[in-house]
């Protein structure tokens, strides 16, 4: 089945065929017609929608949800995000699944309401308090939008921890046609660790403070290594990598940008590629590695480098890195990039 | 008989040191009477194994070291919209949320608050000691006026701090709360109202009656720097003189308010509407055409640009519509982008659109020069502009607005612009397509299909009569 | 021996906070004088007179430090 949606809508629908049991969310432009579309469609499925006063207090909601093992989805935009870290620390900390979308808009402080990615670090280095990580996935498509969904859900009951879907505003009100999931996804068992209000699950705890100095340390050891693990969940898209001697990075709307610019250099004769990290945290490192090794290197991104600063942390070989960025809400020029691989190639950037 | 407690976890296992059955509070702690007082009426309530208790971070933080039921210890202030949460997913469990002065009346108020103005289906104890103990005896939102605690030296100042926070009181102004009394663990004949009280509220919850709000009077010995016994009637003899005993409200008895039903379906009928059997065909050959279709809100803009989107869909190619963002915006033009591909669209945004269309005269100034060459741009007729178009753009002005009222329906000048760029060939895909999309565009109300079909013959036969 | 009642006070889990001392409507419990491991001056029962009527227990902040024998009530 076929549908032309809104990448926010698409969200929701990602949602529901993953499986979402509760929905707890602050309205918030440019995030709010996933609120919508919750808020129309839990109730009919007979799950939860609840507009919370504030986006603290959705985390917390969330993080009470979660407790019984349910499936929970909110989402928001950077001033949001930013009222909701000390809640993801605690979903980290007492190791709860949670999926979080940040329809990304231009910041710090109020900003505007138009597209931006500086909410990066907030996401992949973790906001919150704490040895943690979040899970981040960075769609760049409304097919994305929805598939990804469910994959954050899956990733988030696989290791029992908040997973971000990063997007931005130009993803979230953009549309274009997707195919609609067959299947609802069935609940994992979390009779193990979940608080249900039952004997079965009754001497589980949903704790994050240790008292002992030794037991926190081992505690965070154990996320730690959990995160390492997490390694292997690392997606990205390699387009037209292979022969290409100018390799453009960026993730989701910058992504898409710079594919065409891709299309557009190879017209002109000029060998480029898009490598486009589809998962933020775990950051395909290697994937990188394997198709910039010795080439000459463009991130494009709609921040003041925080993507940037990864790619080169993660190169193995030191290439030399050049980013086009745009912020405030403006994208990144198909032409602009052209021009700069252009001038790469003649040495002269 | 022996009288002992009950509901307790036999041994605490998961506190650490040596006294496994002694708990971490100080001597006289208040916290420990109220401790029994609950867990006593949860074993007489028989509703252990399936209530879930959540802790707030203080002094209380601990309570998953003694009560036998679940546990969720919550982050400071939040325990309230913790329980929210797990209220709403576990809608027939008894959900118990413990909060101190400075969780739920400072960092937590609010949460608190909306929760008792939702009616959130929990037991909510309040415990008021009228300082912040675990952190070393500051001063709470229910510290008395001149007392001294750590963070006022010189006595609670109400003209600097304000006056001591009267939960009970604020919360009985709202609506949904089921049960709200304020109790004291002061002495015996105030621990037994306090155990019918809490005994009260664990009731409601076991019948799942909604929102019950127990605040409970607890001396705290250490930091008031007194003996248990003088802190004790320290309680009895000022602090009720600002926190009055009393049960302020019990509608235990009422019928349990039940929300609105609403009729289920299922995810394939929530999600369907789509189209079967499309799928979308990857051609290379296929040359990417960006439209930008442009004007005030007003005009149908963004629907026009729908129809085109949907019509590419149903002729298997990739589309994206996007609406005007940001620096598109100024102006109070509004406008949208729809790209369609033989393959995955990149950019969503154009630049340099092969079609413009543009409706009124901001938007025709805004966008007529970033066309690119061999483009063509239509535009209304009607409008006025001195500008100079852009070389090698194929420029036609049109009289959508003229057609469509001629033809009943004023407000459809973007259909008729739809039968313009049809006739003129610039959409990349058959009519019937196009004629579809527009059929299903006015679904909503089907009323609105022949006429709109109406402006869209006569903006094609304009076109193939005006001929240039 | 009359089958009377009697508090059983665990002295390992009193921590001297005098809460039941003062609330006993016979005057029965009184401080030990003593220490207990952990260094809190434990209450006792003075042997006689106490009516069963569980004030003590209800006054007492912690939950396993006394517990109330009483002959011929059924369950409270």
């Amino acid at each position: 089945m076929r549908k032309f949606v809104k990448g926010n809508d698409a969200v929701m629908i990602g949602a529901i065929y993953a499986g979402v049991d509760a929905y707890f969310g602050y309205p918030i432009t440019p995030a709010s017609e996933i609120a919508h579309a919750a808020a129309e469609h839990l109730p009919r499925l007979g799950k939860e929608f609840l507009q919370a006063e504030c986006e603290t207090a959705s985390a917390n909601m969330m993080f009470g949800a979660a407790s019984a093992g349910k499936k929970v989805l909110s989402a928001s935009s950077g001033p949001g995000m930013s009222l909701m870290q000390e809640g993801i620390s605690y979903l980290a900390g007492a190791q709860l699944p949670a999926v979080i979308v940040d329809v990304m808009r231009a910041g710090p402080g109020l900003g505007n309401i138009w597209p931006e990615q500086g909410d990066y670090n907030q996401a992949v280095k973790g906001g919150g308090h704490g040895n943690y990580k979040n899970i981040v996935l960075a769609p760049a498509s409304v097919q994305e939008m929805c598939d990804l969904t469910i994959l954050a859900f899956d990733l988030a009951f696989k290791y029992r921890n908040p997973a971000i879907i990063l997007a931005d505003a130009a993803l979230g009100q953009m549309m274009e046609s997707i195919i609609i999931p067959e299947k609802v996804s069935d609940t994992p068992d979390t009779d193990e660790w979940a608080v249900k209000g039952d004997l079965k699950t009754k001497n589980n705890l949903i704790c994050s403070i240790r008292m002992d100095v030794d037991g926190q340390e081992m505690h965070n050891v154990i996320i730690n290594k959990k995160y390492d693990e997490m390694q292997c969940e690392a997606r990205a898209e390699s387009y037209l990598t292979k022969d290409a001697d100018v390799i453009i990075t960026g993730y989701g709307t910058s992504a898409r940008i710079a594919r065409s610019a891709v299309d557009a250099l190879r017209e002109k004769g000029i060998r480029a590629g898009l490598f486009r990290p589809i998962t933020l945290s775990p950051l395909p490192a290697k994937e990188l590695n394997a198709c910039a090794t010795g080439k000459k290197i463009i991130v494009t991104e709609m921040s003041n480098g925080q993507y940037r600063d990864d790619v080169i942390l993660n190169l193995n070989n030191k290439e030399k890195v050049v980013l086009v960025n745009r912020m405030g809400g403006n994208l990144p020029k198909v032409s602009v990039l052209m021009e700069t691989a252009e001038k790469m190639m003649e040495g002269k950037a | 008989m022996i009288k002992r407690s009950t509901g307790l976890y036999e041994e605490f296992s998961r506190k650490e040191g040596t006294a496994s059955r002694a708990t971490h509070y100080c001597a006289g702690c208040g916290h420990g009477i109220i401790l029994k007082l609950i867990s006593e009426a949860m074993a007489d309530l028989d509703i252990q194994d399936d209530a879930v208790f959540i802790g707030p971070v203080g002094c209380a933080t601990f309570c998953y070291y003694y009560f036998d039921c679940g546990h969720i210890s919550a982050p400071h202030g939040r325990a309230s919209a913790v329980a929210t949460g797990i209220s709403r997913v576990l809608p027939d469990k008894p959900i118990i949320a413990y909060q101190g002065d400075g969780d739920l009346g400072a960092i937590g108020f609010n949460n608190a608050f909306q929760a008792a103005n939702r009616g959130d289906n929990f037991a909510l104890f309040f415990v008021n000691n009228a300082l912040y103990a675990m952190t070393g005896g500051q001063m709470a939102p229910t510290t008395l006026a001149g007392q001294v605690t750590t963070t006022t030296p010189f006595g609670r100042d109400v003209v600097k701090t304000g006056y001591p926070l009267k939960v009970c009181e604020v919360f009985e102004t709202l609506e949904a709360p089921v049960f709200i009394e304020r109790v004291s663990v002061a002495d015996t004949k105030r621990i037994m109202q306090a155990k019918k009280a809490i005994r009260k509220a664990l009731e409601i919850q076991k019948e799942k009656k909604g929102f019950a709000f127990v605040e409970i009077l607890s001396p705290c010995p250490n930091n008031m720097r007194v003996d248990p016994v003088k802190a004790a009637e320290a309680f009895t003899e000022i602090m009720e003189k600002t926190f009055p005993l009393g049960n302020f409200r019990d509608n235990s008895e009422k019928d349990i308010p039940m929300p609105a039903d609403v009729p289920l379906k299922t995810a394939s009928e929530i999600t369907g509407g789509g189209r079967e059997g499309i799928t979308t065909k990857n051609d290379p050959s296929f040359k990417e055409k960006k439209f930008k279709f442009s004007g005030f809100g007003g005009q149908g803009v963004l629907s026009l640009g729908l129809v085109v989107a949907e019509a590419a869909v149903s002729d298997g190619r990739y589309v994206s519509w996007m609406p005007s963002y940001g620096p598109e915006q100024r102006g109070g033009s509004a406008s949208c982008s729809v790209i369609v591909g033989g393959k995955e669209i990149g950019s969503p945004t154009i630049d340099d659109p092969d079609v413009l269309v543009a409706m009124n005269q901001p938007s025709l100034e805004r966008f007529a020069p970033s066309v690119k060459e061999g483009g063509t741009l239509l535009y209304e007729a009607s409008v006025k502009s001195g500008m100079e178009f852009p070389k090698g753009v194929r420029v036609i002005p049109f009289p959508a607005s003229a057609i469509a009222s001629e033809n009943g329906v004023p407000k459809a000048s973007n259909t008729a612009f739809l039968g313009a760029m049809t006739a003129l060939g610039l959409l990349p895909f058959g009519d019937g397509n196009v004629i579809d999309a527009l059929a299903e565009s006015f679904s909503p109300n089907p009323k609105l299909i022949e006429p709109n079909k109406k402006v869209f013959e006569a903006a094609r036969k304009w076109v193939s009569d005006n001929k240039q | 021996m009359e089958d009377k009642p009697y508090p059983t006070i665990f002295e390992d889990e009193c921590k001297g906070c005098g809460r039941c001392i003062a609330a006993c409507p016979k005057s029965v419990l009184q401080s030990s004088g003593n220490l207990n491991k952990r260094g809190y001056v434990y209450a006792k029962y003075s042997g006689e007179g106490c009516s069963g009527c569980f004030i003590c227990f209800y006054n007492c902040p912690e939950p396993y430090a006394i517990e109330v024998y009483r002959p011929d009530k059924e369950a409270a």
